[in-house]
């Protein structure tokens, strides 16, 4: 049986970590939601603040899309303060691939043995199967703040899953075939959140260093829709804004807002990740 | 939502298009059509508020965006709501680049529907950008007027979204 979060250890996450403020719910409809309504209401003295729920029933996803959840993954929201002197509104973009990196580099320590990528902008692969979900959302309010909501599947498992998402999602249990330790997990994530975002913040380009070693679609034929147009091409990494850079039969297209609708086979020489 | 660097695109560049808008506007034009090899291009004035709408359609390759790139515009630019000819008439303008969304998702009614009165902090649309989805503020107290963008279109830095008449 899992260990619920609600008996986390939170002096240690204040203690251990950057967050300054807890919010735990045993169920919520959505961990982003939740943090969004507390946006404009919390000091700043309070930021971090990190809404942590059991079980979300609700989790979103891009375009509306749900959050699969089961008991056992990690799902959590990070309300934190931006501060424009130090973060550029445009960089503030940039924010998903320090996500992506900061929850990598988490799992990379824990399995370290496992090829593991980032499927541009933010979402975390092993073995071309989701392992995490990030939601950046970046609230209209007076003070300029943002949401990281995380969705990690670590202990719940797909068995019972719908068929597609069997096919497109596994969890770190599944792969490591042994339990996590959510709690730990989640303090080193925090951790890595905070490293990745002083990064943003002081040495960006080192950030997307750090995002294009993880880049799962580089050097694949990809196939994209962005904008109401569908495009297909040789994936170049990204560029020096974070921009997916896909070369197709007409030029180079540097896209800022892209879904990947498929991606080709890995050939057999290159190895199967 | 992209920016381009495809051959071959004499169509597209920013002077020819601002010529064409100014030829429309001297002759009264409500549309023109034009197409070079496989890139076409299409300006209509049919706008509901009768503001440009530069409706792109054509074969593949074609450059969502015809203003200058992103990470060239002035951090400091951002325009919000700026006056235009009419005094009471602000354009609140898109701060960013990236794709325009009227509503938090697909599911959910708009933030704003051409009536509605708005203040300064109310969210009028989502940007998304690599992900990223940031609510825009109206940054202006008044009546919307004219919604100037669809769901899903790309939209540039600067590119107007709404009309809001604030002497409403």
């Amino acid at each position: 049986m899992n260990t619920p979060l609600a008996l986390v250890d939170l002096a240690r996450l204040v203690r251990e970590t950057w967050v300054r403020h807890v919010d735990q719910h045993v169920e919520l409809d959505s961990t982003n939601d939740r943090a969004l309504e507390m946006a404009d209401s919390v000091s700043e003295a309070e930021l971090p603040l990190l809404v942590l729920a059991d079980r979300q029933t609700r989790g979103r996803g891009r375009e509306a899309r749900v959050w699969w959840s089961a008991p056992g993954a990690l799902t959590f929201s990070l309300l934190i303060a931006l501060d424009p002197d130090r973060l550029p509104r445009s960089h503030r973009s940039r924010l998903a691939l320090a996500c992506g990196v900061a929850v990598a580099r988490t799992i990379q320590e824990s399995l370290p043995a496992v090829p593991l990528r980032l499927k541009w902008p933010n979402d975390v692969y092993l073995r071309d199967r989701k392992v995490c979900g990030i939601l950046v959302e970046i609230p209209g309010g007076s003070a300029p703040r943002a949401v990281l909501g995380v969705g990690v599947n670590v202990n719940n498992r797909f068995h019972s899953a719908p068929a597609e998402l069997r096919r497109q999602a596994v969890s770190l249990r599944e792969v490591a075939k042994r339990k996590f330790d959510r709690t730990a997990l989640l303090v080193a994530l925090l951790r890595h959140l905070e490293e990745q975002f002083t990064e943003l913040c002081d040495r960006p380009a080192a950030l997307l260093a750090h995002w294009r070693r993880f880049c799962l679609l580089t050097g694949r034929h990809v196939h994209v829709k962005s904008a109401g147009r569908q495009l297909e091409g040789c994936c170049e990494g990204i560029d020096e804004e974070g921009r997916l850079l896909v070369r197709t039969a007409h030029g180079l297209e540097r896209l800022v807002s892209a879904s990947i609708a498929a991606i080709d086979p890995v050939p057999q020489e290159r190895g199967v990740l | 939502m992209s920016e381009s660097q495809s051959p071959g695109g004499e169509v597209f560049e920013l002077d020819r298009i601002r010529r064409l808008v100014e030829l429309m506007k001297e002759h009264d034009l409500s549309e023109i059509d034009l197409q070079q090899e496989e890139q076409r291009i299409r300006l209509s004035r049919s706008g509901p508020v009768g503001g440009w709408t530069p409706a792109v359609a054509a074969p593949p390759p074609l450059p969502a965006t015809m203003s200058p790139p992103p990470a060239a515009a002035p951090e400091t630019a951002a325009p919000a709501a700026a006056a235009t000819e009419d005094a009471n008439i602000a354009v609140i303008r898109s701060p960013m680049v990236g794709t325009f969304y009227s509503s938090s998702n697909p599911k959910s009614e708009p933030f704003v529907r051409v009536g509605d009165h708005v203040d300064e902090e109310k969210t009028v649309c989502v940007i998304e950008a690599m992900k990223v989805f940031n609510e825009i503020p109206a940054e202006v107290r008044g009546r919307i007027v004219a919604v100037l963008a669809n769901d899903e279109e790309a939209v540039d830095f600067g590119k107007p979204l709404f009309k809001v008449d604030t002497s409403k």
